[in-house]
């Protein structure tokens, strides 16, 4: 079931009535609403996926419950050895099969044996990447000791399943998420608010940015051919735009509507494109991943102690691994070693961690010097998405060719100003919002509600004037 | 407390969003705006695909397909033969996805006839391969159409009428068998204007790699078609002398290289002695046959058909 989508619009406010009037008496029986609302959410995609759910949500519990029996570190070390392969078994079959299977494959053909590949007709379930990582830090953490495991099915099925952020996150931890589900909630009519403003921001982002840009981006993405250097680079910067608004969207989605139920859910994503530098732009993009690589990958293989090699060997693997999880193709990888090498100079120099606050602390404007630096890092970073969005890399390679060719020194074949103006709309008002939560967070502010119901139904007007044909959410397929 | 005031600001809210829907709706009905007209594709091939078996002739293609060949009269034609005719053409369709379709569900029809045009390539199809097909999906696929055609909000209808756009559809249906039922405003000059300034941008953006991509995949179609033994005829549909000069420069048609068993060129003329096609008084706007001539072609498209597939079977 798509956010955007007649049967969501139907589906929330009905499980929202349940859970607050019909079943709020008993924690137990609003644990297993959610579960159950979860399910069929999942299940309208397709059903025959819920197995995987419902299988990787009953080893995890498993695995917990014996964790906390367990004293032998052997015996530990194999319960979480049991967890990781069953969920990046699922992982690497759904998702990485064919790719292994191809790869192998042309290495045999490199060497001088041609060899078929053996290609399976997989299809991949939505959103593998997000719950397995959800319930893979579970028994991390349990195993870890930093969480007692828990007895109660109904709060931990809810906690792997939870609709709102089930196919594409935030990557919630378990020693976040899963006490949620122990205590009674109260309906908090401030997160309530805010949170049905910042599902309103999140269409907003999805509806109006994403869908349009996804049209100039993937006319031009598709015909790179026709097309010259300026064309070329609109189009990474369409695509830029289309994948913040998509996955930040959904996020805001995600976040909001879990307000409404009572519960806090990890900020994603912090208006990266304001970003100094890279080192902060993956400090406030997709948040829940780099902290959960952090936690899991890199400070387990040393972090970032042992001297510079061991450092800078940590920052490539996760930047790597980061790529790979996005999906299985050759585009991804280069697009995670791409932000490992922007991340290095910063590294060595010992400058990653220079921009900790929000770009023109307490001013209106940014200064030239910032304006400059948040330049810098954005074409950057638009660059690295053109290996995100190619089919190959000959293609991205090709691809950033033109776009350095002289054909940029010309104006673009293709330049919507309708899109531009709405993605200058998105620009003023996040920077205007840049040291808030979403948007539309007008926690504590001073407007007058008049004028935030007329910020509203603009907004309402926008989505429904410039909305563009429904797409599905690009980061389902990760 | 607390949910009752925001159950109460979330209904003021929903109900002034109500209001201005029911306003914006009641008064665009009352004064009578004109509506654009939606195509059912999705509806269209939930009703047809249960008449796709073994003795059905497919039709697959785009618009000039979709609304030359009616259906209707290609089986009365053929009733001698037992053959169903299924158009399941759609504009801007190549029929990758409706072969697709009809591949994985193991069905091997009679007689598939292809739409073939230069601009195969171009065309994104509409994904009813990846449909499910139920009474359920019908019923939605239906409703959904149903409810486009009728209300003024959801497809902005309002603003085509504000800047005094020309909305040349009244309606566009399909009969059981997939034929195009269309109602229009006319305004045939304009239309044809519109389609020349789309065959001249096409033209200068026309892509031979896209064209052979498609022709590669409807090769590969065809060939597990024919050997399961169904004829495949590829129909090359006539258009006015204007977007014909159009599309014969800088590309060829070369339907004739594809693996068809058979390739049914009209390009030059429509049917039997009549004169030649390229000749704006048999088009509607250059690209699509007028309605008298619709059935004519499918009856001159039939009796080749049946001609040559009798000769295979003898």
């Amino acid at each position: 079931m798509l956010f955007n989508s007649i049967e969501f619009s139907l589906f929330l406010p009905l499980v929202f009535l349940l859970y607050w009037f019909v079943l709020n008496k008993n924690l137990r029986v609003q644990n297993l609403l959610i579960v159950a609302a979860s399910y069929l959410f999942y299940g309208w995609w397709d059903w025959r996926f819920l197995g995987l759910v419902a299988f990787s949500s009953i080893i995890d519990f498993l695995v917990g419950i014996q964790l906390g029996k367990a004293e032998k570190q052997l015996h530990r070390r194999l319960l979480l050895l049991t967890s990781v392969i069953v969920n990046l078994g699922f992982l690497g079959f759904f998702k990485y099969f064919n790719f292994f299977a191809e790869s192998f494959a042309e290495a045999f053909t490199f060497f001088g044996s041609p060899m078929e590949p053996s290609r399976l007709n997989i299809i991949l379930p939505v959103g593998i990447s997000f719950y397995t990582f959800q319930t893979l830090s579970y028994s991390i953490d349990v195993y870890r000791r930093n969480l007692e495991p828990t007895k109660d099915a109904a709060s931990f099925f809810a906690f792997v399943s939870f609709f709102p952020q089930l196919v594409a996150g935030p990557i919630e931890r378990a020693t976040n998420l899963l006490p949620q589900f122990y205590k009674p909630r109260s309906f908090d009519l401030q997160q309530a608010m805010d949170g049905m403003r910042q599902i309103l921001w999140g269409l907003f982002k999805k509806i109006v940015i994403a869908d349009n840009c996804a049209i100039y981006a993937n006319k031009i993405f598709e015909n790179t051919d026709w097309y010259g250097g300026s064309t070329l680079f609109m189009g990474a910067v369409f695509f830029s735009f289309q994948i913040y608004g998509d996955f930040s969207g959904y996020s805001d989605i995600a976040i909001g509507t879990s307000r409404l139920f009572g519960f806090k859910l990890k900020r994603n994503f912090a208006f990266p494109y304001f970003s100094r530098d890279i080192a902060e732009f993956w400090r406030r993009w997709h948040m829940s991943l780099s902290t959960w690589f952090r936690d899991y990958v890199y400070i387990p293989l040393g972090g970032s102690k042992g001297g510079l090699w061991p450092k800078i060997r940590n920052t490539f693997i996760i930047f790597i691994v980061s790529g790979f999880w996005h999906g299985a193709n050759w585009t991804f990888m280069a697009w995670g070693l791409l932000n490992a090498l922007y991340f290095l100079p910063l590294l060595l120099l010992k400058r990653n961690r220079r921009f900790t606050d929000s770009p023109a602390e307490g001013k209106l404007f940014a200064s030239a010097r910032e304006l400059m630096q948040i330049g810098v890092t954005f074409f950057i970073t638009v660059i690295a998405w053109v290996f995100f969005r190619a089919e190959s890399i000959t293609q991205a390679l090709e691809y950033i060719r033109t776009i350095f060719s002289k054909s940029l020194i010309s104006w673009p074949a293709v330049f919507p100003p309708m899109v531009i103006g709405l993605i200058a709309l998105l620009i003023v008002v996040e920077w205007l919002q840049r040291t808030r939560q979403h948007g539309l967070d007008f926690t504590d502010t001073k407007i007058p509600r008049f004028w935030r119901w007329v910020i509203y139904y603009s907004i309402i007007l926008v989505i429904w004037h410039f909305g563009a044909e429904q797409q599905d959410f690009i980061y389902f397929q990760f | 407390m607390q949910m009752k005031k925001f159950l109460k600001l979330v209904i003021v809210f929903s109900a002034v969003i109500a209001g201005f829907i029911l306003v914006v709706e009641g008064v665009s009905h009352l004064i009578g705006i004109p509506k654009i007209s939606h195509h059912n594709i999705r509806g269209k091939a939930q009703n047809v695909m249960p008449f796709v078996d073994s003795s059905a002739v497919v039709f697959v293609g785009d618009s000039r397909v979709e609304w030359g060949i009616k259906p209707g009269v290609f089986t009365n034609e053929c009733k001698n033969e037992g053959w169903t005719a299924c158009n399941l053409a759609a504009p801007g369709s190549n029929g990758i996805d409706v072969l697709k379709k009809i591949q994985k569900d193991s069905i091997v029809p009679r007689v598939i006839v292809i739409g073939y045009t230069a601009h195969l390539g171009r065309y994104s199809n509409h994904g009813l391969d990846a449909l499910s097909y139920s009474i359920t999906e019908r019923w939605k696929a239906n409703a959904h159409y149903w409810y486009k055609q009728h209300f003024y909000i959801s497809d902005k209808s309002i603003w085509e009428w504000v800047n005094g756009r020309d909305l040349y559809f009244k309606s566009h249906s399909y009969d059981s068998l997939g034929g195009a039922i269309v109602y229009e405003n006319g305004d045939y000059q304009n239309r044809l204007d519109f389609q020349v300034a789309t065959y001249v941008d096409w033209k200068s953006t026309f892509d031979s790699t896209q064209l052979r991509k498609a022709e590669a995949e409807l090769r590969k179609l065809i060939s597990h078609f024919q050997r399961k033994g169904s004829v495949v005829y590829g129909v090359q549909m006539p258009v006015s002398s204007a977007l014909w000069e159009l599309e014969q420069s800088p590309y060829y048609h070369d339907g004739e290289k594809m693996n068809f068993d058979r390739f049914l060129d009209y390009s030059m003329h429509i049917y039997e002695q009549e004169p030649a096609a390229h000749d704006s008084v048999y088009f509607i706007d250059g690209s699509h046959l007028f309605y008298d001539y619709q059935p004519k072609f499918t009856t001159v498209l039939a009796k080749a058909i049946k001609e040559d597939y009798s000769s295979r079977v003898e």
